[in-house]
């Protein structure tokens, strides 16, 4: 008897794929469709658990663009009440895909409809942006414009992106009537007034959301075709819902769909892949265990969890420039488009506007292009007479592919998961591979040692025997009295001639060289191995901050739909 | 006995205070001696040890040694109260608006980073929160339950309208709007710190945020006097800010003390005399 699923892969079976699987081994769960590499320029947006995917991807060195920046003295807190820093602009969370489509179009149009302006005593609130000012605006006009200059940033990072992570979070949503405009929070929580003749509550469908995302990415791609898009969808569930139904039947409608959608778009288009945080965290799988105890909440845990998957498949990129990019997109614009102005004070370089992740001075010169080889291979090549290698050329031959993608390219296979290397990486215990070698007991270290100290000549009679090409001082040693050449014989033999001598120490110095060199290589390999360490404790200790990121989160969210 | 003790730790802006004290023109004060150390050093940094301030810097150590009259440590406990001046505290739009703009500027040419209103006053309280003067005030008030008086860096001279082409530090609607608020902020935020800000007098003020052109000819800062400065002010500016500290401060100074800068000037029998 033949069936279809003979011979599959285990993570196809439940049993084997996930009742046997820890949730944190994470075997084959997710195979990237496309890779990122160093140079592309990271956006996101979405709802609140996409902030601890940028937080996660900046850690990692990858280079999460960001056109509107926190202006400097404004502490990390206040920064992030205004909505600064945690995505790639300052448009807050974006819970609904018709959001992300208004806001593109809009952006594509620098369209800003005054009904968007909400009050709140004597202060105005940009309605899709509630949260992005505490206390609100000043006025409609101040309003209106940092709205405009927005827009204006958001249609840029549009088009200078090369990879797009969304998150998709909610269905459900408030229309305005008059418009057809949808709002991140309901009228009447942050700002506003609820008026049911004029706002209306709407559940979209998934027709709704798939042709909304189709629209978005015809518009996108329509000016940047190379464009990669990664959905994700929310594992948060709903705070509340504005349907009739219990809010658990709300919520699994709602993450349904967004599955649904997100998992057919990333079947039909090339360049749209699904990464499974939601799975990840809200299957069976996990038990729960990924939730804080209000099981809305995804802890720290659950986070790490999921971007180790991530980071599995894409790798954390080893050249650390995540500021890198930023800068290049936001100093030019600082400069042309500045006003002209006159000043005749600098500002001291310490309070200078500095890209979000500072570039230490050691990193700077290591990037600099006269960078130097290392000494030691400076002085091989000095002896062999060899031409020293340019500088592009090191830094070509430095800069390797990561493993998974050159590993592809070699095979044309998908890239081998890190569990299955580190799998096969696990190797048997020195002693026992002995064993299967010859059959034999394996003999001691101390016993191995002792005979290598025995066996071997003192250091100084083996260079001079190989500078000589005669018996080692050992082996003359080892002969028997009567073989041994006359004394004055030995003397004319053992004092080589003062041009011998010098090329025997040219040999050991050239020696000596080359040894440091493999020395210099193997710090440098050892040197590597701790920034990775360090860049783990790094990603260990952001969980914390991923944890206040979803307190905040639940508070917008309880405003949001505490109508 | 010396009265009541007065020690200052400043900038460059100390210059004008300390010209201001020795000028004799101040009525107040009478009973008041003053110490004090000030460095025209952009960034000063001091070990806080034994109960003193001891600079980093050597070269701040020698013009504190030189502004004292030889010390080269402040001493805490030996003084009734604190007057830091300027050390980084205060407003400064022009300074600020070269870092990031309001929408108003968007009327009189692109700009690149625009904040908001309420976002540009967080700006200057992030500003003030850094300075210098708030980290001496910690240090101080970890040994003294003195009061702590914060003399903040004297508003830009409107003759720098001119230098600056920046429009919106003349307007009026905006000034009105901003610089109270931030004013409040500032305010509050040493209030946080166990200090208290006497802002400039109202008679020294052209346009909220900016000093009237008259209080800038003759400027001075540590080592001279300046014909054009756009950052410091005269003595005549400091004697109309030390009258009302001293004001409030003499409430609990003797009356019959004696008034003198830096009381180690002053031979023992002299100050007995006093």
């Amino acid at each position: 008897m033949k069936s279809p699923y003979t011979g599959l892969k285990p993570n196809r079976f439940w049993r084997t794929g996930v009742s046997e699987a820890h949730p944190l081994t994470v075997p084959d769960l997710y195979a990237k469709k496309f890779a990122i590499a160093a140079s592309d320029k990271i956006a996101t947006a979405g709802s609140c658990f996409a902030q601890h995917v940028a937080n996660y991807l900046r850690t990692n060195g990858f280079s999460v663009i960001d056109f509107e920046p926190s202006p400097h003295f404004l502490s990390p807190e206040t920064a992030k009440a205004f909505g600064y820093g945690i995505y790639s602009a300052r448009y807050g969370n974006i819970y609904t895909v018709r959001q992300l489509l208004q806001l593109a179009q809009d952006a594509d149009s620098g369209t800003v409809d005054p009904l968007n302006i909400w009050t709140k005593g004597d202060r105005f609130y940009d309605a899709l942006r509630p949260n992005i000012e505490p206390d609100g605006f000043d006025s409609p006009e101040e309003a209106t414009v940092l709205r405009e200059q927005h827009l204006a940033k958001v249609k840029r990072l549009l088009r200078r992106m090369n990879v797009f992570i969304f998150t998709l979070g909610l269905t459900e949503a408030w229309v305005d009537k008059r418009t057809g405009r949808v709002f991140p929070t309901a009228p009447g929580t942050i700002a506003g007034d609820f008026d049911p003749d004029v706002y209306e509550f709407k559940n979209f469908t998934y027709d709704e959301i798939y042709e909304d995302f189709v629209e978005f990415r015809d518009l996108i791609c329509a000016r940047n075709r190379e464009l990669k898009i990664i959905l994700t969808v929310s594992p948060v569930p709903l705070t509340a819902t504005a349907t009739d139904n219990h809010v658990l039947v709300a919520t699994t409608y709602s993450k349904s769909v967004l599955r649904a959608v997100a998992g057919s778009l990333a079947d039909t288009y090339s360049n749209v892949d699904y990464f499974p945080s939601y799975e990840m965290i809200a299957s069976p799988w996990s038990k729960g265990f990924f939730y804080e105890s209000n099981m809305r909440e995804v802890n720290s845990g659950g986070v790490a969890a999921v971007m180790r998957v991530f980071f599995d498949q894409h790798g954390a990129i080893e050249t650390p420039a995540p500021g890198e990019t930023l800068s290049e997109e936001a100093r030019p614009e600082a400069t042309s488009e500045r006003r002209p102005r006159r000043s005749r004070e600098r500002t001291p370089r310490a309070e200078r506007p500095r890209p979000a992740t500072e570039e230490t001075a050691g990193e700077r010169r290591g990037k600099r292009p006269n960078k130097r080889a290392p000494r030691a291979e400076r002085q091989i090549a000095a002896a062999e007479g060899a031409q020293p290698e340019a500088a592009s050329e090191r830094r070509r031959r430095h800069k390797r592919v990561p493993r998974a993608e050159r590993q592809m390219a070699a095979e044309g296979t998908q890239p081998e998961a890190a569990s299955k290397r580190r799998q096969r990486r696990e190797r048997a215990p020195r002693a026992e591979r002995l064993i299967a070698a010859d059959g034999t007991q394996p003999e001691a270290a101390s016993e191995r040692r002792r005979k290598r100290a025995n066996e071997r000549t003192p250091r100084a009679e083996r260079q001079m025997a190989a500078a000589e090409g005669t018996d080692s001082a050992g082996e003359r040693r080892r002969r028997r009295p009567e073989e041994r050449v006359p004394d004055a014989q030995r003397q004319r033999h053992e004092r080589p001639s003062r041009a011998e001598a010098k090329a025997a120490r040219a040999e050991v110095k050239a020696t000596r060289v080359k040894g440091k060199a493999t020395q210099a290589k193997s710090k440098a390999t050892k040197g590597k191995a701790t920034k990775s360490k360090a860049t783990r404790a790094k990603a260990k200790a952001e969980p914390t901050e991923a944890k206040a990121d979803e307190v905040v989160c639940e508070d917008i969210l309880l405003e949001a739909f505490n109508t | 006995m010396t009265g009541f003790s007065l020690c200052v730790i400043g900038n460059s802006h100390a210059g004008a205070v300390w010209q201001a004290w020795k000028s004799g023109t101040i009525a107040a004060r009478q009973g008041f001696s003053m110490t004090v150390f000030a460095s025209q050093a952009s960034s000063v940094e001091m070990d806080h040890r034994d109960g003193s301030l001891v600079p980093d810097d050597p070269a701040v150590s020698e013009m504190f040694a030189f502004t004292s009259g030889g010390k080269d440590r402040i001493e805490i406990d030996k003084y009734d109260a604190f007057l830091l001046v300027g050390l980084g505290y205060g407003i400064d739009l022009a300074r600020t608006f070269t870092r990031c703009n309001v929408f108003e500027h968007l009327a009189h040419g692109s700009a690149d980073i625009v904040v908001s209103h309420a976002c540009l006053v967080e700006i200057v309280r992030g500003h003030n929160a850094k300075s210098a003067a708030l980290a001496f005030a910690g240090q101080v008030r970890a040994d003294s339950a003195a009061p702590i008086l914060i003399y903040p860096t004297p508003f830009r001279p409107e003759t720098m309208l001119s230098e600056e082409n920046d429009p919106c530090l003349s307007d009026q609607a905006l000034l009105d709007n901003i610089m109270p608020r931030s004013i409040a902020t500032v305010s509050e935020l040493a209030s946080q710190n166990g200090c208290e800000v006497f802002w400039q007098h109202p008679e020294t003020v052209a346009l909220p945020g900016l000093t009237k052109a008259k209080f800038a000819k003759g400027a001075v800062n540590l080592r001279s006097s300046i014909e054009r400065d756009s950052k410091h002010v005269n003595p005549d500016f400091a004697v109309l800010s030390l009258q009302a500290i001293l004001q409030r401060l003499g409430q609990a100074a003797p009356e019959s003390a004696p008034d003198h800068i830096n009381s180690h000037d002053i031979e023992p029998e002299t100050r007995a005399r006093a």
